[in-house]
């Protein structure tokens, strides 16, 4: 029942695509990764495809520019680029399209340039093709002002390891944009950005787009981006589309139970575990060889029916527009019927327990130094030292998540690693309930040892893929709970359960566990000697939301549980307010705001985590984002900024009081600590004004 | 082609036995390293069963009465079955081998010994040196490369300074110093090839030669394992440090271990054979390979014209050379795609 | 890149301090009895061996040995031979250096060019027919002993295709006459020419296939598809883009491809009668020279260790990566 009029009655119809199915060769056999796909998009219009990881998303763009490698290929449907037929296009044809109507901006801006020829060069290749001039540079230097880039003379001189993540990017987005033209293929450009990089990104891209009225598809994994980017959406499962409508209806009325609990899954910023638990998707897509026959979600579906699973259903379309891939979409339009997730209720109020103190860091420094050079060491110049944590003093409550969040670069990782004796410290003082602990791992006795564990944040690294998910759970009760071998296994099974995994895992490896899976058994491990503080860094970050939500209920309960304290670093605002109950702003190796989760929902804030704040791409399109841009990159920690670290780039700076002192601490005696030469409540009544201008 | 990362195939899922089960099964799938690793299993069975297979020993001559037939016999699977096969066309008959009189296949040489069971015992050779030379030479570098990678500091830059200097030596040279100062002790001829094998000039040389280099991809190896999360569990459960290197480091750094290993084997076959041209660390009539090509050459067997041309006696220890080299190297290529693809 | 330069400059001096203790150790401290290999065995007398180790210096400490033999070293005092007339070996090694050099030179002339376009040529084609054909070619090269080439072409060209050929000057006995150091290198080139082949064989084969594997490698890389998507030629990809990462490396695989070509020319030598050092280092191993030994070592581990630094320097100065950081 596909109704092609919807298609037709778009007039400036600049992509079209209809009834796309794309193969991958595996061995020997075609399986299909992307199947029955359709979409449109019009001259500037943002058009966003969302999904997770496997639902074929970017394979789609590789399809439009007929980029998809020996081992894949287009077995069906249609692509229309302004009435241009370009599946059957020859290599020579799509060059030229290549060249002036479609670009192309991937995921890693570094790797997609050429290491070894300087920018200017590699966008002048466009214009040169494109224009046939001799002189293109004016055209690479308007280009890359077009992007915001400052002083394009020296930018174009430079190589990309030069430049910085943003800035690679403006420049691929300059190479884009050059040539003026018709469609721009957008995937994931941001994802490997800081958020306050990201947000600058995000303005540039829709500016852009508003100026050359060129159309846009704009492929992610993050659902807030899409909110604030894009007019019309695409969910993406398991290779086709769920459901598209324009963004205010996806967000508010979606029709797909897939993209209900997606959107359920997300914390949203503000929203904390003592609200409510996540909502999740239990189950996990199907792998690309056994796409089943009937609807591709049915076994993740809460509400499916008997034939959910033998019929296929087909895209359908909703009066307002909307395509639905369903077979209960009306239900659940008239409201008769409501998708509901598994749901648990949140946590018990913060201060329902007593706490006690449970690690005090005092005056915590680590100073890597550069190793001098020849010639440094014959000029007699001191060593110079990189202050990834320079005089830090915090405290960690019992049974409670202290949150510490910052841009990369900001020495949390760092933090982390000092207090976990990976990384030995420069000076300062870690205290664990009364011990003064010693400075490595290797200096620790198993007693320490056994209080503190770790979450590590890449799963695909973080089990030893030749141990069985048993073995590496049962090591830790072995030699650091001390226990036999029988009462290890008891034990092991125990956590495994804990962990929400079957027993059945004990004899699974690494490799057959998906990343989620993985992430829950390296939280088992940790669990497994019953410290009382255990790090997670960036756990979450590398997985797909629904999972993400998974691991964050799984956390917060068995925190719960057991009584452990948490340092949970992330650079995701929303991940941390949601689990953490105290905060911890750091930037540069300083901390500058110190205070409860709750503190994130209203000023003040210091200007530092005010950016970071308003750089939350925040998943509702009615959403209004306050302004408040960090243009810069953050500084070498070489050479430090003086005074007020953050002086370079904020937002709310004074004058000279900020260059060349350092601010003070001020805080409203409730335990919220704020570093800055304004007051507490300068700051409020400056944040809740809006912009400054 | 990029499939997004849960769809992705991997091979290395098991553990070690059932990996290695996998990836010998994989490597007879693509025709190139199957016949490779085939030939490899031939060479390796010939020998383990060298003893049972040649119809004589090394330096025992093939005629019951020297004096009644020259010393070189041409191969005498050949043909109609003539004990006295014109010498210079035996090439052109036909290969017979249940002629009755086929008794030196590959005929003999200007001792009168069987060319075919030199060949094969010749076999067993190669792989005791060359083989066993590998394997200690892959064994201890291993060990350094493992110690030096996980410590770092001034340990790794010392002994990767001295490693480096060790392999600016180029391997043939290294084993020329090496074989021209060693005690006499061990570079004894080998006559009697029973004789403790680790007083054998040449292993020497092979350990001193190639551990180097298995160090350094090692060290390589492990500097990428030891920042990854398991690893740093392990330091954090406070794990003792050969622990770390045994149970959590070395499973990760065996496949690209595999890879050198085979690499090494077919540059000591080289080596080996080399040294044994140049009559180095072996003497006659020790059935090295090397020794027998050097002996055929230095007799200028391998000229044929109208009066002589015993060429036999260099071919066929050539040909042993050159079959097991490349068989060594269409599997250690096969080894490596492996490796590469599902690493 | 002045800290590169620096930092490489630091590392050779390191390196070469080690390997001259390495070889110092090994050809000195190791064997023992340097004077009973010089004075032939066991039979010789105590006095003869005492006499013997004054003349040598054997009797001082070790590390004024070392010293000395270092010093001696860089002057080119190089010691005296311990066969036939005892002459010094300095002025021996220089001579035959030459010889070896101009092999050397006809053979990277030869191999070097030819492999890098057969390797580009295969990395372009990975996995189809052309590749098959030039890996299984440069397989069989890297798996077949510089021996067995050489007999090989004695036998085949030397004496059974060109025997009337009568600018090439191999003898019956296959061994090149030598030619007279006088000689200029065109005028050499008959001498030279079949020993020049085997060892390009040799050659060819270990850099084809290093050349194919950094091409492959290149090709895989995100910017290949930027530069495609731009609308770029694919002839314009290859060169302008691919060849100008993948060939960077190329000039280290040729410095170490020197290493390879030094063992390789020993061999070749040996068989072709050629008067080169590698000639003159066999025969020095089989009478147990030592001072020959080491002197034609270090000298060999000295160039090898020099070619590598110009050849990083030189990589350093082509990568922007590495010039700027
Ligand atoms: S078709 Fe059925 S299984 Fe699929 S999403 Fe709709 S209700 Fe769920
Ligand atoms: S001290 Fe000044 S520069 Fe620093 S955060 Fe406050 S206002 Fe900004």
């Amino acid at each position: 029942m596909a109704s092609n009029d919807w298609y037709n009655a778009v007039a400036d119809s600049i992509l079209h695509i209809e009834n796309l199915e794309i193969s991958y060769r595996i061995g020997r056999r075609w399986h299909s990764a992307v199947r029955d796909f359709k979409l449109e998009v019009t001259a500037g219009q943002i058009v966003g495809i969302v999904g997770e990881s496997g639902s074929g998303k970017s394979t789609v763009l590789k399809a439009i520019v007929r980029y998809l490698g020996k081992k894949g290929r287009i077995s069906q449907g249609q692509i229309h680029l302004n009435g241009d037929e370009l599946t059957a296009k020859s290599r020579r044809q799509m060059r030229t399209i290549w060249n002036s109507r479609v670009h192309m901006v991937p995921q890693n801006p570094f790797v997609a340039m050429n290491p070894s020829i300087r920018v200017g060069e590699q966008l002048a290749e466009v214009i040169r093709i494109h224009s046939h001039q001799r002189n293109v540079w004016p055209q690479v230097y308007s280009a890359l002002e077009m992007v915001r880039l400052a002083d394009p003379q020296s930018i174009s001189q430079r190589y990309p390891h030069e430049l910085s993540g943003g800035m690679q990017q403006r420049v691929m987005l300059a190479m884009a944009f050059s040539t003026s033209p018709q469609l721009l293929l957008l995937d994931e450009p941001t994802t490997a950005l800081d958020v306050t990089t990201e947000a600058t990104i995000l303005d540039l891209i829709r500016d852009l787009i508003d100026t050359t009225q060129a159309g846009a598809m704009y492929v992610t994994h993050n659902l807030g981006v899409v909110a604030q980017l894009c007019e019309r959406v695409t969910v993406m499962y398991a290779g086709e589309v769920m459901e598209n409508a324009a963004v205010a209806d996806l967000y508010h009325r979606p029709l797909h139970p897939y993209t209900i609990g997606l959107l359920a899954c997300v914390p949203r910023f503000g929203q904390s575990k003592r609200d409510a638990a996540l909502r999740t998707i239990p189950g996990r897509p199907p792998a690309i060889d056994k796409i089943p026959s009937g609807c591709v979600f049915a076994e993740r579906c809460p509400v499916a029916l008997e034939h959910c699973f033998t019929i296929h259903p087909t895209v359908e379309t909703a009066p307002n527009g909307q395509l639905v891939r369903c077979h209960r979409w009306q239900e659940i339009a008239n409201g008769s019927l409501v998708v509901q997730q598994a749901y648990e209720t949140g946590l018990p109020p913060i201060d329902a327990v007593e706490t006690s103190t449970l690690l005090t860091i005092e005056n915590l420094t680590k100073y890597f130094e550069i190793p001098r050079g020849l010639l440094e060491f014959m000029q007699r110049k001191p060593p110079q030292s990189v202050k990834a944590v320079d005089g830090i003093n915090l405290s960690i409550q019992k049974g409670r998540t202290l949150g510490l969040v910052g841009e990369s670069g900001s020495g949390k990782t760092t933090l982390s690693r000092v207090i976990m004796g990976l990384t030995d410290r420069t000076t300062g003082k870690i205290d664990l309930l009364g011990i003064d602990i010693p400075n490595t791992v290797r200096q620790r006795n198993k007693k320490i040892l056994r209080q503190l564990q770790m979450v590590f944040q890449n799963p695909q690294a973080s089990l030893n893929p030749y141990l069985s998910v048993g073995q590496t759970i049962r090591r830790p009760l072995q030699k650091l709970a001390g226990m036999k071998s029988q009462q290890a296994n008891a034990e092991m099974r125990r956590l495994l359960h804990a962990v929400n995994l079957d027993e059945s895992y004990a004899h699974r490896y690494p490799a057959e566990l998906s990343g989620g899976e993985k992430q829950r058994v390296a939280i088992a491990r940790a669990f497994a000697s019953n410290p009382e503080l255990i790090v997670c860094d960036e756990p979450v970050s590398a997985l797909d939301v629904s999972v993400q939500a998974a691991v964050l209920n799984l956390l917060a309960r068995l925190q719960e549980a057991n009584g452990t304290s948490y340092l949970f670093i992330s650079h995701d605002l929303s991940v941390v307010s949601y689990l953490a109950d105290y905060l911890a702003v750091m930037y540069l190796g300083e901390l500058f705001e110190v205070g409860y989760g709750s503190d994130l929902s209203a000023p003040p804030y210091h200007p530092y985590t005010e950016a970071l704040v308003s750089a939350i791409p925040i998943p509702d399109p009615h959403h209004q984002n306050d302004a408040i841009r960090l243009s810069q990159d953050i500084p070498s920690p070489r050479n430090l900024p003086t005074g007020c670290r953050f002086h370079t780039r904020c937002p709310r700076f004074i004058g000279d009081i900020c260059v060349q002192e350092n601010p003070p601490w001020r805080d409203d005696g409730n335990g919220h600590w704020i570093k800055c030469h304004h007051t507490l409540e300068e700051l409020t009544d400056m944040q809740t004004q809006g912009n400054p201008s | 082609m990029h499939l997004e990362s849960n769809q992705r195939v991997r091979h290395w899922s098991d553990s070690l036995p059932v990996q290695a089960i996998k990836w010998l099964s994989q490597l007879l799938r693509t025709p190139l390293s199957a016949l490779g690793t085939l030939g490899v299993v031939f060479f390796v069975l010939v020998a383990i069963f060298g003893d049972q297979l040649a119809p004589f020993n090394f330096d025992e001559n093939a005629f019951n009465n020297n004096d009644l037939y020259p010393p070189y016999k041409a191969p005498d699977c050949f043909g109609d079955g003539a004990i006295h096969v014109p010498i210079v066309d035996y090439h052109t008959r036909l290969f017979d081998p249940l002629n009755a009189e086929c008794k030196n296949p590959f005929g003999t040489d200007k001792l009168g010994y069987d060319v075919y069971s030199r060949v094969i015992l010749g076999t067993r050779e190669i792989f005791r040196l060359a083989g066993l030379g590998t394997l200690v030479a892959v064994l201890i570098g291993t060990t350094i490369g493992l110690f030096i990678g996980y410590w770092g500091g001034w340990p790794d830059e010392i002994v990767s300074r001295l490693l480096d200097s060790l392999l600016s030596i180029p391997a043939l040279l290294l084993a020329l110093i090496l074989l021209g100062t060693l005690p006499e002790s061990a570079t004894l001829p080998v006559i009697d090839y029973h004789l403790p094998l680790l007083k054998n000039s040449i292993l020497i040389v092979l350990v001193v030669v190639y551990s180097p280099i298995v160090a350094r991809v090692v060290r390589s190896n492990v500097l990428s394992v030891k920042t990854q999360g398991f690893v740093e569990a392990a330091q954090l459960r406070g794990e003792s440090t050969f622990y770390i290197l045994w149970r959590e480091i070395l499973p990760s750094v065996i496949p690209a271990l595999v890879v050198e290993a085979s690499l090494r084997f077919s540059y000591a076959i080289f080596l080996v054979a080399s040294l044994g041209f140049l009559s180095l660390g072996a003497n006659p009539p020790t059935p090295n390979w090397g020794l027998m090509v050097n002996d055929a050459y230095n007799n200028q067997d391998y000229i044929c014209n109208e009066f002589q041309c015993y060429d036999w006696t260099l071919i066929y220890p050539a040909a042993a050379i050159v079959l097991l080299v490349i068989s060594v190297n269409l599997m250690s290529d096969g080894i490596k795609r492996l490796v590469q693809r599902s690493g | 890149m002045t800290r590169y330069i620096l930092r490489r400059l630091a590392f050779f001096v390191v390196t070469v301090g080690f390997t001259s203790v390495l070889i110092f150790i090994l050809t000195r401290i190791l064997p023992g009895d340097v004077c009973r290999i010089k004075l032939g065995g066991i039979e010789a007398t105590p006095q003869a061996v005492a006499t013997c180790e004054r003349e040598l210096g054997l009797d001082k400490p070790v590390i004024v040995q070392y010293g000395e033999w270092l010093v001696g070293f860089v002057q080119g005092d190089w010691g005296n031979s311990f066969i036939g007339e005892e002459k010094p070996i300095f002025p021996e090694i220089i001579q035959r250096l030459e010889n070896s050099g101009r092999l050397a030179l006809v053979t990277l002339t030869i191999a070097v060019p030819i492999s890098i376009v057969l390797g580009v040529i295969a990395g372009l084609n990975e996995n189809n027919l052309v590749d098959a054909a030039i890996s299984v070619i440069t397989l069989s090269f890297v798996s077949l002993p510089e021996f067995v080439t050489s007999i090989i072409l004695i036998n085949f060209v030397a004496l059974k295709w060109a025997p009337n050929w009568e600018w090439l000057p191999f003898e019956i006995r296959a061994s090149a006459t030598r030619f007279d150091p006088s000689m200029s290198l065109w005028e050499s080139m008959p001498y030279i020419i079949l020993p020049a082949i085997a060892a390009t064989l040799v050659l060819m084969g270990y850099i084809t296939r290093l050349t194919r594997a950094g091409v492959i490698e290149e090709l895989k890389r995100d910017y290949v598809r930027t530069a495609e998507l731009k609308g770029l030629p694919y002839w314009k990809v290859i060169i302008k883009h691919v060849l100008r990462n993948a060939l960077l490396p190329t000039v280290t695989i040729i410095a170490i491809s020197i290493g390879w070509l030094m063992s390789g020319l020993v061999v070749i030598e040996w068989i072709f009668n050629y008067d080169g050092i590698g000639g003159y280092l066999i025969f020095g191993v089989k009478a147990r020279d030592l001072p020959r030994i080491q002197g034609i070592v270090m000298m060999t581990v000295m160039i090898f260790l020099v070619v590598n630094l110009i050849a990083d320097l030189l990589y350093a100065y082509l990568n922007p990566r590495i010039r700027l950081g």
